[in-house]
């Protein structure tokens, strides 16, 4: 029976347990420890499949259970990796046991985070907590656990599996019933027909009886189960509502506000804790009390509008300031939420209030923070902007003052003198500073302000006792009982000490942290202002320096540049160049001046002014009377060669420098500065460079002095370029011009091209248009050899006059600058009136160092020829010079030639012809002499005539060898041993006495020689032989015919040539002065001899000696030349 | 007869010349310079030899031998030249130096006679 009612409540209960097959509610009935096998087997099925087990059981049990797993073969260690859990029963009851009944909360809050796991294996659970209920006589207790379990089950599907000890159910059946019908599933029960039968426990009535009964238990039991699940729900409301306000009290408590609720009739319903902190009424006596009555009337009253309010309906939001009774004044922030009932009225409203007095002295003072920040953020920033030191002082000192309210305030700057000067006050009287605005820093008796300046350090005085008590001295000047407190603050940066800035406040509270900190952090940024203006300041100094010095070397390279443009141009021009420089951007005025040449007087070269009128009043006064070296400005500086600076025009200092000058020029121009530099050439000065500015034009600086001095050195350097250009210019002009001329004089073939070039020179050099050359005839007077521009008379009248004596050596040129002041040529004096002729320069010709002429130039006006073209003059002079010697030379030349060939001419014919005519009539004669009466003397005619034949063919020969003319030579075929021996007879006829011998050496003795040249040769060598040689020896003639190319004959005698001749033996004219006696000829047989020899193109030689005689070698070519050597 | 021209400008030296050849058994031509000789030689009868002087007015030695080698009929008629400068003598010529010497200056003009 009990089996089917199980079933059919497991049918009944199909709705509640949702046919979840996972979710068994199982009970196991047990019997003393039957349950251990059930259990065991329970947990090692689950383990097996892998489900996760818990098993909650009372301590022994849990032993009992390892222990049957264990002999399952699951250890302990390994039951629980594999998912067991165990714990102990009756711990976890007392988790959520309330008095004797399970409270649900808390039942959930203990279990349920054992079964909701996230898992995904299966959960399996034991649980004999039921069965411990029932043992403690809590059977309804276990009921409705029993009734927790399976709600568990429903939120998170499990197997459960309760025991109880059957022997609980005795003579309760109703029980065991409820039991049984809490689960799904029964295990463990007796056979009921057997066991429970014969127990008793069980005993069946009849079966009408018992499906009456059976329906009746069922009526009952659903009634049962509603009254005790709305008993459950209700006690559970009842739990859950007790426990709702109790977490309300705990929620509402916790907070830090005042939370009520208050009804329509402003009483209060609900409060928090607060209300007793606050109003020092306890929670309970506040309940039900009337706002009134716990918050005082006043407060009341501040809050009723609100109050009504939230009563309307609306929710009041509000800060106020409310002087609660008991709470005493708070500012609240409050929110009245309106609680609307079902019917849709107002029934209260809750209320939030937080106090939020400390909020709002926290922001009060934020405000006061803020207000102060704002202010020192205006001052820095006043301070940033300031742009001048005086700026940053006024924004320190009056807006500081401003901001703080303070009576007065003060600032003072330290200064190179270490002296406080006192820089800007407010608030003072106007006397009351007297005496502190310059004060050393080493004053005995000080005053706040100097003291922090002195200590670098703030000094506070809070009050006018302690003023005086620390400054006593300073009584007199201070009203007494005025209520004041000082503050004064160094004014710092890098750790020095700048200033200090001191404030007065009148009727203040003394000074506080924040006060202080704002003092001394607006002093900091008034040092760092000042500082940073310093730099700034610094900054643009040096910046307008550079920008000076670049604007200088500007000027210094814009004039460099304009110097070297105008290299080329003339002195004039360059000097202006330089005084336009400089007048334009750099001075007001400049002015050039050059030193003169004679070094006494300074001359103005170029001058400008910017104001055209002022260049007039300047070129007047200093371009009139030139200035003497010495005198003035200018000449000071020349003088001494050291540059003069005057950044102030002064009249004492001027006179100082330069005495007794006028200098109305600077008064003129109204100069404010002046610079004057030298000029340096090569270690001399040669002018000066002054610049001038005016009283309205900045002053001139140390800075302007050297770039004036650096530009007077380059001027003087492009003067001089400018000067030696020039020099060079006119040099090269002059180079060229003595070029042209001797190249013509070179090229010239005749004198008076020579002289016309050169009067042309003349002319352009000297710049004369007359001049004229004049040269020695051979009487010794100077006559004109040409001229240019002379008149015939004035030539006529001037001609055969010289400077110089005829014989003068090295003669120097004679300049007459001014013929009218000339005494020695007065006499020609109206002869010059009449030729135009006012200055002459005599220039002599010389030749080796003898006077042969002389040139002349002629000017209209006086002249003084510079060393330039004297120097010039002169060099024409010499080429003039050497043309006329040259010309000279070869018309003497010419007419030795001339008379060369005259004499050749004559010695040639007309000598020889009457010559050979007498010796031809001789010779007819002789032979018409048939008596021979006259055969002697026709034969010394003969003999004579013949010699003289002789010597008039070595004179022409000689004359034709010196004149350059050469020996001619017929050269023909011939055999030279008949030549020879031809002359040995011929001689030997001449000389019967002699004896000369003949020896031939060779065969071949044929050769191209001229026969009767050789002839002459031969005869004259072997006669010289026969004549000087000892006759007992004779003479040996050897021809030696052995060598191809050359013949050679020896004349050999015994005789000795004295030595001092051997070297002059073939000169001419040496025999004629020794042996005339002997000798019958001119001296030039020998000479005559070689020169034959030479033409042949042999050679003859001659040795002498006592022990082997003399001899003479012919050494011939056997090919001589054709024709004349 | 043997037929010898004597071309010199020199009056006394030609006249002993001339004595000496005709002395000799020479017919004997004279001519002063070298245009006398020319027209002498125009004449039908040629001489055998041509003494012939070099330096000389007119028609010099040398022009007068040009003429006669350029001309054909005169071309053959051998020419001795006389002159004090052998050097200025035409080549292919016999020279004989002033003074000459008679005899030697015989036998030239007889052998080339001979020969001629």
């Amino acid at each position: 029976m009990l089996e089917n009612m199980a079933r059919a409540r497991a049918g009944s209960k199909e709705h509640e347990h949702e046919a979840r097959d996972a979710c068994q509610h199982r009970v196991h009935f047990y019997q003393d420890d039957s349950i251990l096998e059930a259990l065991s087997s329970f947990v090692a099925e689950g383990l097996d499949a892998g489900e996760r087990v818990l098993v909650v059981a009372t301590e022994q049990r849990l032993d009992k259970l390892h222990a049957a797993l264990e002999s399952r073969g699951i250890a302990r260690e390994n039951a629980a990796r594999r998912g067991l859990l165990c714990l102990e029963a009756r711990a976890l009851l007392k988790t959520f046991m309330v008095g004797r009944l399970p409270d649900s909360e808390r039942f959930f809050a203990s279990v349920e985070k054992l079964i909701a796991v996230p898992e995904p294996r299966p959960l399996r659970v034991y649980g004999e907590m039921v069965d411990i209920l029932c043992a403690d006589g809590h059977p309804a207790a276990a009921l409705l656990l029993e009734e927790l379990w399976t709600e568990l089950q429903k939120r998170h599907p499990f197997t459960l599996l309760c025991a109880y000890d059957l022997a609980r159910f005795e003579g309760e059946p109703e029980l065991l019933r409820e039991t049984c019908e809490a689960h799904t599933h029964l295990e463990g029960l007796p056979d009921p027909h057997t066991t429970v039968a014969d127990s008793g426990i069980f005993a069946e009535p009849g079966a009408a009886e018992l499906s009456a009964l059976a329906t009746e238990i069922a009526r009952r039991k659903a009634i049962e189960w509603a009254l005790r699940r709305a008993l459950r729900d209700a006690r559970n409301s009842e739990d859950a509502a007790q426990s709702a306000a109790r977490q309300l009290e705990l929620v509402t408590d916790a907070l830090p506000v005042l939370v009520s609720y208050v009804d329509r009739e402003h009483c209060y319903r609900f409060v928090n804790q607060n209300y007793q902190r606050w109003f020092g009424i306890a929670r309970p006596a506040v309940l039900g009390r009337h706002a009134r009555d716990v918050l005082g009337q006043a407060a009341y009253e501040q809050l009723l509008p609100y109050f009504e309010v939230a009563l309307a309906g609306s929710n009041a939001n509000f800060r106020s300031k409310i002087e609660y009774a008991g709470a005493g004044p708070r500012d609240i922030e409050a929110s009245y939420i309106p609680h609307f009932g079902e019917d849709g009225r107002v029934h209260g409203f809750v209320a939030l209030v937080a106090d939020i007095s400390d909020r709002r002295r926290l922001e009060e003072a934020r405000e006061v923070v803020a207000r102060r920040a704002e202010r020192l953020l205006r001052i820095t920033g006043a301070i940033a902007d300031a742009v001048t030191p005086e700026q940053v002082v006024e924004a320190v000192v009056d807006q500081v003052a401003s901001a703080l309210q303070a009576s007065s305030a003060a600032l003072w700057l330290l200064d190179g003198d270490r002296v406080a000067r006192l820089v800007r006050a407010v608030g003072y009287r106007d006397d009351a500073l007297k005496g502190y605005d310059r004060t050393p820093l080493e004053t005995l008796q000080g005053f706040p302000a100097l003291d922090c300046i002195r200590l670098g350090a703030p000094v506070w005085l809070s009050s006018q006792r302690d003023l005086l008590a620390r400054y006593p001295h300073l009584a007199p000047s201070i009203t007494v009982g005025r209520n004041y407190r000082i503050s004064c603050l160094p004014i710092v940066v890098d750790g020095s000490t700048l200033g200090a800035v001191g404030f007065t406040f009148e009727q203040a509270s003394p000074v506080d942290e924040e006060e202080r900190n704002f003092l001394q952090l607006v002093a900091r940024y008034t040092g760092q202002a000042l500082e940073r203006l310093r730099l700034l300041e610094l900054e643009r100094q040096m910046r307008t320096s550079a920008e000076a010095a670049a604007a200088r070397l500007e000027v210094l390279s814009a004039a460099s540049r304009a110097f070297s443009e105008h290299a080329a141009a003339d002195v004039p021009h360059l000097l202006d160049v330089v005084a336009r420089q400089l007048s334009e951007g750099f001075a007001d005025g400049c002015a050039v001046f050059l030193v003169s040449d004679d070094a006494r007087t300074l001359e103005l070269g170029g001058i400008r002014h910017r104001d055209p009128e002022l260049f007039e009043v300047l070129h007047r006064a200093l371009g009139d009377t030139p200035m003497r070296v010495g005198e003035g400005l200018s000449g000071r500086v020349v003088s001494t060669g050291e540059p003069v600076l005057m950044s102030r025009v002064d009249q004492s200092l001027l006179e100082r420098f330069a005495p007794g000058s006028r200098h109305a020029w600077m008064r003129a121009v109204a100069a404010g500065s002046v610079i004057v530099v030298p000029l340096p050439v090569r270690g001399k000065v040669i002018g000066t460079l002054a610049v001038v500015r005016g009283s309205d034009s900045p002053a001139f600086e140390a800075a302007d002095l050297r770039l004036v001095t650096e530009l007077g050195e380059r001027a003087a350097v492009a003067i001089e370029t400018s000067r030696l250009y020039r020099e060079n210019r006119v040099g090269r002009a002059r180079a060229e011009l003595l070029y042209d001329m001797a190249e013509a004089v070179i090229a010239a073939e005749d004198l008076e091209t020579v002289l016309s070039a050169s009067l042309d020179a003349i002319g352009r050099a000297l710049d004369a248009s007359r001049a004229a050359i004049l040269t020695f005839d051979p009487e010794g007077v100077m006559r004109f050899r040409s001229s240019r521009g002379l008149s015939e008379v004035y030539r006529r009248a001037v001609e055969g006059h010289s400077p110089w004596p005829r014989d003068a050596r090295n003669p120097e040129a004679i300049q007459v600058p001014d013929v009218v002041s000339e005494p020695s040529l007065s006499a020609f004096g109206e002869l010059f009136r009449e030729e135009g002729i006012r200055s002459l320069a005599f220039i002599p010709l010389v030749a080796g160092d003898r006077l042969i002429g002389k040139f002349m130039v002629y000017y209209g006006a006086p002249r003084t020829l510079s060393e330039v073209e004297l120097a010039l003059a002169r060099g024409i002079a010499n080429h003039v010079a050497s043309a006329l010697v040259r010309f000279s030379t070869l018309e003497e030349l010419q007419k030795t030639v001339r008379f060369n060939e005259m004499f050749t001419g004559i010695l040639g014919h007309d000598l020889r012809n009457p010559l050979g005519a007498i010796l031809t009539a001789a010779q007819v004669a002789q032979n018409r002499d048939t008596e021979e009466r006259l055969s002697k003397p026709l034969a010394r005619i003969l003999s004579s005539g013949a010699r003289m034949a002789k010597m008039i063919d070595q004179l022409l020969d000689f004359t034709r060898v010196r004149v350059g003319s050469g020996m001619p030579l017929r050269p023909t075929m011939l055999q030279i041993g008949g030549v020879l021996r031809q002359v040995i007879d011929e001689l030997e006829t001449g000389y019967p006495t002699a004896r000369v011998e003949i020896e031939v050496i060779g065969d071949d003795d044929r050769g191209s020689w001229d026969g009767d040249r050789l002839s002459q040769v031969f005869s004259n060598l072997v006669a010289n032989a026969i004549q000087h040689g000892e006759p007992q020896h004779g003479v040996r003639v050897r021809l030696g015919l052995t060598s191809n190319e050359a013949v050679r004959i020896d004349v050999h005698n015994q005789g000795v040539i004295a030595e001092e001749l051997i070297g002059r033996i073939f000169e001419p004219l040496t025999g004629s002065q020794q042996k005339r006696d002997r000798s019958q000829g001119l001296g030039l047989g020998l000479y005559i001899s070689s020169e034959i020899v030479k033409a042949h193109r042999g050679r003859i030689d001659v040795s002498s000696s006592p022990a082997h005689g003399t001899s003479f070698s012919v050494h011939l070519p056997r090919a001589a030349l054709e024709g004349t050597a | 007869m043997k037929r010898v021209l004597i071309v010199e400008d020199e009056r006394d030296l030609l006249d002993s010349l001339q004595e000496f050849f005709e002395d000799e058994g020479f017919a004997v031509q004279t001519a002063n310079n070298g245009a006398e000789a020319l027209s002498l030689l125009d004449a039908e009868e040629l001489p055998q030899v041509v003494l012939l002087d070099l330096t000389m007015p007119v028609l010099d030695g040398n022009e007068l031998y040009a003429r006669m080698r350029s001309e054909p009929r005169l071309a053959g008629i051998p020419v001795i030249v006389s002159t004090s400068d052998p050097s200025r003598a035409p080549s292919g010529v016999l020279i004989m130096k002033k003074p000459v010497n008679l005899n030697s200056l015989l036998g030239a003009v007889q052998s080339h006679c001979q020969s001629g």
